[in-house]
């Protein structure tokens, strides 16, 4: 048998690509990574050629973090939409510069796609790498953002200016005729704008008069390199609709 | 324009536990937080006559034992009896997995029929590396899991692990968004 053509069990793969087992029975199921299944229980057996080509994909040296689903270019990013209800109001944690764009990415087309208008609240930096990454995907956005359909913006100076911002946004686009909206929001932006207890505030006022108002679905991004362990569980406890969803689209 | 929610097998008015083969990671952020995760869970194995195991640093172990005992006098019994199994971390992620083996079998051996594990992870942070670490929870997923009708809790303690690592540790633990947030935060 040629080297590419070994087969490796899902102890093996995951040791040769220094990722969880986790990691690849998630990668397969969503077909990212081809594998054979063999034997009276399927089990899973790898081509070393495919893991090669699969690693030849990822960056040269995988944190555990960016090991884990978050795939490396957004054309590999899953296109499957999944429905979302008006007034979901979601956490994504993310760990990597690459993760925040493809969880960006994925839930702004999503949105443009369905014909929501979709509002990203981010860095300048931040923004410019997510808008590469939706151009790639929708050559059209140009138009997307003069017609309004796309919005983008760096948060207000605190909490308070920030949901004027969004009440005066979504009122607008209401009067115009848009009937649905997804906001985008990196948070530690307006973290950094605020105190721990204002920032919560933030968030509370957010899903009060915002998230429950409007027919809007809104993803609060997290950069777990920045928010302490404390601060995620937080995060996690004040968007109780994350875990109605599966997991791939609320971490990367 | 939107259509329902995609939901998974919610499981609201189940336990935890319903589905042997769970690996769920849960987060706490106070010792109170701690003992709301823990001792329900352990209580309801006992309960239902699971085999459960608490791996944990003594003063950690002290405050789980003396939550449950509030509720089941007869702690002590089930520890002396063997259906409840109280240890700190072994020292290695190999020694880990290898206590887990062999007591579940002896265990199953005896006629047991489920086991419930809560770990709580700072224990073993504590005394091996990030990557060890991950070692273990790959190791007791494919070594523990599908050979043993386990349902395991890995607690995390949010004032010690980083983001990061709580980022790893839902990533590893993907059950734990099968059910209910309430049932695995506090």
């Amino acid at each position: 048998m040629s080297d590419a053509n070994e087969l490796l069990d899902i102890g093996e793969a995951a040791k040769f690509l220094n990722v969880s087992e986790t990691s690849l029975r998630r990668w397969t199921n969503a077909g990212t990574l081809p594998c054979l299944r063999v034997g009276l229980r399927r089990e899973r057996r790898f081509r070393r050629g495919d893991l090669v080509a699969f690693m030849v994909n990822q960056p040269s040296s995988l944190s555990r973090t960016e090991a884990h689903p978050a795939p490396v270019s957004t054309t590999h990013a899953p296109d499957e939409p999944i429905t979302l209800t008006h007034g979901s109001h979601l956490c994504a944690l993310y760990g990597s510069n690459l993760g925040r764009v493809t969880l960006a990415v994925r839930f702004l087309l999503d949105g443009l796609r369905e014909g929501s208008m979709v509002y990203l609240v981010s860095s300048d930096r931040s923004t410019k790498h997510i808008l590469k990454y939706l151009k790639a995907k929708r050559p059209s956005l140009p138009d997307d953002i003069k017609t309004r359909k796309l919005l983008f913006a760096d948060y207000q100076k605190g909490p308070r200016a920030q949901i004027k911002d969004f009440e005066r946004q979504l009122n607008e686009a209401a009067d115009a005729g848009t009937q649905s909206f997804r906001v985008f929001g990196d948070t530690w932006e307006m973290r950094r704008k605020s105190s721990a207890d204002g920032f919560a505030e933030y968030e509370a006022a957010y899903d009060q008069l915002i998230a429950r108002r409007y027919p809007v679905v809104t993803i609060c991004a997290y950069d777990v390199r920045r928010f302490s362990g404390v601060g995620v569980l937080d995060a996690l406890k004040a968007h109780r609709d994350t875990f109605r969803y599966p997991f791939e689209r609320a971490l990367a | 324009m939107n259509t329902q929610a995609w939901q998974p097998e919610l499981m609201e008015n189940e336990p935890v536990a319903a589905i042997h083969g769970n690996h769920l990671c849960g987060i706490y952020g106070t010792d109170a937080g701690r003992l709301e995760l823990s001792v329900p869970f352990l209580l309801e194995g006992l309960q239902k006559g699971s085999v459960c195991f608490l791996v944990a640093p003594s003063n950690v172990q002290g405050d789980i034992l003396e939550a449950m005992k509030q509720k089941r006098p007869s702690l002590d019994s089930d520890i002396k009896a063997g259906r409840f199994i109280v240890s700190e971390h072994q020292k290695s992620p190999a020694a880990q997995c290898s206590f887990f083996e062999i007591e579940m079998k002896k265990a199953e051996d005896e006629g047991v029929e489920s086991f419930r594990v809560v770990g709580d992870m700072w224990g073993l942070r504590l005394l091996v590396s990030a990557k060890e670490m991950v070692e273990l929870e790959i190791g007791f997923e494919r070594l523990i899991v599908p050979r043993f009708p386990v349902v395991a809790l890995c607690a995390y303690d949010a004032r010690k692990f980083a983001g990061v690592e709580l980022l790893d540790a839902l990533k590893d633990h993907e059950d734990t968004f099968r059910f209910p947030m309430g049932r695995t935060l506090a």
